[in-house]
């Protein structure tokens, strides 16, 4: 089959320790995997305060790396996270067992495509979005999605991915710790990049972070699923 | 000040995450939706919750009567005022 093709204009990526386009350059060509310390968030300094108060810290990464581009009505957006507000929705899901009165603030942002709507009424861009979550697929999920919106006639597409590390009421279902972080590719028409699938098994699912890192390095394949999605760096 | 408005401006700052306001800059008598401190529909479940919790109040859910009540800092003060359980 002929394979998805896409040129990428420009990214962005924010983590609690890695805050910079240089940090984050610095960190693909160690091949080291970047620690969250807990807590700290972006400032957002962009957005009105009185929106801005509506995110926690996973929508406010998603946030900020919104911001550095400029506000583009004509640019899709697609949001794919694999647990969203995560931290969000289990002390959501705590309350209610505890008191049956839960939080409507908290469960307006808690819904998937919350922070992408409110970025769009942020800066009034009536700009198409989509958001997904796909398990350990959600990067080539992400990727597909926002490439074949490419294809059919999208100028630009925001493909925004974002996740943070699980609460630790989920440990038993243990899972690589993922630490958290927002990312931002835009992609435009062009043959940069190509997805395709080949007769090869890969040892694992990439994620977002695996994505950025093929992105800022020499590599020329990036295996993006187990059954054998690849991603194809042709310039 | 009444102490009771001091409360409830408190309670609003932390209920609605609103990060840069201090109880100073609400103005007990201005509107507190749309104009004034400029609050929206979510804010006013979400201040409905904590003022149940907080004071064991029940509200109707959309009549004029929770309107007036809803209608400035002062205008909850003197409702929690008169029908606290709590």
């Amino acid at each position: 089959m002929d394979a998805l093709q896409f040129g990428l204009e420009s990214w962005a990526a924010w983590a609690p320790d890695l805050t910079s386009a240089q940090a984050w350059q610095d960190w693909a060509a160690q091949g080291a995997p970047a620690r969250a310390p807990e807590g700290a968030e972006p400032g957002v300094a962009g957005m009105p305060p009185m929106l801005r108060r509506r995110a926690q810290r996973l929508g406010r990464m998603a946030l900020e790396v919104l911001y550095q581009s400029e506000a583009d009505s004509a640019a899709n957006i697609v949001f794919a996270s694999r647990f969203g507000e995560i931290q969000q929705s289990t002390a959501l899901l705590r309350e209610l067992a505890r008191s049956h009165a839960v939080s409507p603030q908290a469960f307006s942002m808690s819904v998937h495509n919350a922070v992408a709507g409110l970025y769009t009424i942020a800066r009034k861009e009536p700009a198409r979005v989509m958001a997904l979550a796909a398990g350990t697929q959600t990067a080539q999920a992400g990727l597909f999605e926002a490439a074949m919106q490419v294809t059919d006639g999208a100028p630009r597409v925001r493909l925004v991915f974002c996740d943070e590390p699980l609460p630790a009421l989920y440990s038993p279902f243990a899972e690589p710790e993922t630490p958290a972080f927002a990312i931002m590719l835009t992609l435009v028409p062009g043959d940069d990049y190509a997805l395709s699938w080949q007769l090869e098994e890969a040892a694992s699912d990439a994620n977002a972070l695996d994505v950025l890192r093929f992105v800022l390095t020499e590599a020329p394949q990036l295996s993006l699923t187990k059954s054998g999605w690849v991603m194809t760096r042709r310039a | 000040m009444d102490p009771l408005i001091a409360e409830i401006k408190t309670l609003i700052i932390e209920s609605l995450n609103l990060e840069e306001i201090t109880p100073d800059d609400i103005d007990a008598d201005a509107p507190l939706f749309v104009d004034g401190l400029g609050l929206d529909s979510i804010d006013a479940l979400e201040l409905g919750v904590a003022l149940q919790k907080k004071y064991g109040l029940s509200f109707a859910a959309d009549s004029e009567e929770t309107r007036r009540h809803f209608a400035s800092v002062s205008a909850l003060a003197a409702f929690v005022g008169s029908h606290r359980t709590k």
